[in-house]
């Protein structure tokens, strides 16, 4: 032991050694705007290497959550906030509201779909999907405001749209054509309107550090007994890696009445974590910030995030 | 003391949600305080110093993009040092075919450095370079950037279990390797 100790030593002293040849001038500010530069720049082809793919969920994610805006006909539990005004024109502010759907809100239906066509571009971020029952759900981010998007919104396909799109003949529309409906000929819709997207499931997740949390279920156990019971009623219970995040989650599938009914016995018991940056629902179950429950909205399609999840 | 750090600690806080939010100055700041311990773990990948530049410019791109989404700025070292890692890992994997260490010339050389030191040195670059790529950003990451196993555990995705047990093996590879070399050079 003392002689791999000793070895690692050396080890460590030959490669620093090593590493004083890297070059390691730099002009921070140049640098600064040349990255700022390059992620303008960025293809969505770039962005998904494998490496890239684990972070880039993560991102999704962020801008899921940061981003859960309910449409003008649906108001949050939480506090309504008008939208800063965008550097642009168009399109216009929207109310933006924190938390889930109120329980009078009507969820998506049905509560799965059938993807029959989908486009997604960082930035400026976009992600559509059209569905084979004709839903078209969007999202886009608010021109001139990083990391702030209009949430997601629906609008129904007719059939001839959907077919439109699943043949090919027609593209799904790019960031700047979003809010209008002319990329579509009239009869391929059945109801153009843009309206808030309430999702019927949620992934509840738990996050923790693989390392120095106690195991999942252990963690659970800190809920009570009626929070217990709503997240044994999940459609389904599957572990998936952190996505950004420091650590891998377990997460539970939930619709929306459930969601709702653990949120309201969370609040009274556990603080929300970074309400800054506008998470729809994230719960911090630990004082080291190492474990959270975290509320994401699905789409039909079972994904939270463009790039996946779920 | 303790008032110090947890200031600094704050400011350095202060300084990731700046940049996070779109603040060039304050990505600067971070260019200026990370940048070498990426350029350095990014050379013990790549071994080429025009690599190295051209992994860490791309790592910093990519930190841009992603910044928002670290959820602890306490870990934006580790963060950096590991993207400036995979870039490497990448540009190290696409040139290793083409790449070949002849340390005979410089052996011989009479205006070579110091023989202990260079003999290291050479010794360290055969020796990395018989290692795959992914192995030299374990080895970096560990050695280099002095990050523990859970935190490259973290970084890379593994476990920390499975990052400690592929550590070993490699490190019993380079023991015997460099002491086979150190043999047959006296």
């Amino acid at each position: 032991m003392n002689a791999r100790k000793t070895f690692e030593a050396q080890l460590a002293d030959l490669i620093a050694g090593y590493a004083d040849a890297a070059p390691i001038d730099v002009d921070p500010l140049a640098t600064a705007r040349f990255a700022r530069a390059a992620a303008s720049r960025r293809k969505v082809a770039d962005w998904f290497t494998w490496v890239d793919r684990t972070l880039a969920v993560g991102l999704g994610i962020v801008l899921l959550m940061v981003t859960f805006i309910a449409g003008a006909t649906v108001g949050g539990r939480g506090d309504a906030e008008p939208t800063p005004q965008a550097s642009n024109s168009s399109p216009a502010p929207v109310p933006r509201f924190s938390g889930l759907p109120p329980a009078e809100a009507v969820p998506s239906s049905p509560m799965m779909g059938v993807l029959v066509a989908s486009s997604f571009h960082i930035h400026p971020y976009f992600a559509v999907f059209a569905y084979e029952d004709g839903r078209l759900i969007s999202s886009r981010d608010v021109p001139g405001l990083r990391w702030t998007t209009m949430g997601w919104r629906e609008q129904h396909l007719s059939p001839e749209g959907v077919e439109l799109l699943r043949a090919g003949a027609v593209a799904l529309p790019d960031w700047d054509e979003l809010d209008a409906t002319s990329w579509l000929p009239s009869n391929g819709w059945d109801d153009a309107h843009l309206s808030a997207y309430v999702p019927a499931r949620y992934a509840v997740c738990v996050f923790y550090d693989a390392d120095n949390s106690p195991p999942p279920v252990a963690i659970l156990d800190r809920l009570s007994v009626e929070a217990r019971a709503l997240l044994d009623n999940a459609l389904r219970v599957y572990d998936t890696p952190g996505g950004g995040r420091p650590g891998p989650m377990r997460c539970h599938d939930l619709t929306l009445r459930d969601a709702q009914a653990l949120d309201e016995i969370l609040a009274e018991t556990f603080a929300t974590s970074l309400p800054a940056v506008g998470l729809a629902v994230d719960y911090r179950l630990d004082d080291r910030g190492n474990e959270f429950l975290t509320f994401l909205p699905l789409l039909p399609h079972g994904v939270w995030s463009p790039e996946g999840g779920g | 003391v303790t008032n110090t750090v947890a200031h600094e600690a704050l400011a350095a806080d202060s300084v990731v949600r700046s940049a996070a939010a779109g603040d060039e100055v304050a990505f600067a700041r971070l260019v200026a305080e990370h940048h070498a311990s990426m350029a350095r773990v990014a050379f013990v990948i790549c071994g080429d110093r025009e690599a190295t530049r051209d992994a860490v410019q791309t790592a910093w791109a990519i930190a841009w993009r992603r910044i928002g989404s670290l959820r602890d700025p306490s870990r934006i070292r580790p963060w950096l040092v590991a993207i400036a890692a995979n870039e490497a890992r990448k540009l190290a994997g696409r040139a290793r075919h083409g790449q070949v260490v002849d340390i005979s010339d410089a052996v011989g050389r009479a205006d070579a450095p110091d023989p202990a030191t260079f003999l290291d040195n050479v010794d360290l670059e055969l020796v990395l370079r018989r290692l795959q790529p992914d192995e030299r950003r374990l080895l970096a990451l560990r050695y280099e950037a002095g990050l523990d196993s859970s935190e490259i555990a973290l970084q890379l995705g593994i476990t920390a279990s499975g990052v400690r047990s592929r550590l070993a093996r490699i490190i019993e590879r380079l023991r015997l390797d460099l002491r086979s070399q150190e043999g047959a050079a006296r």
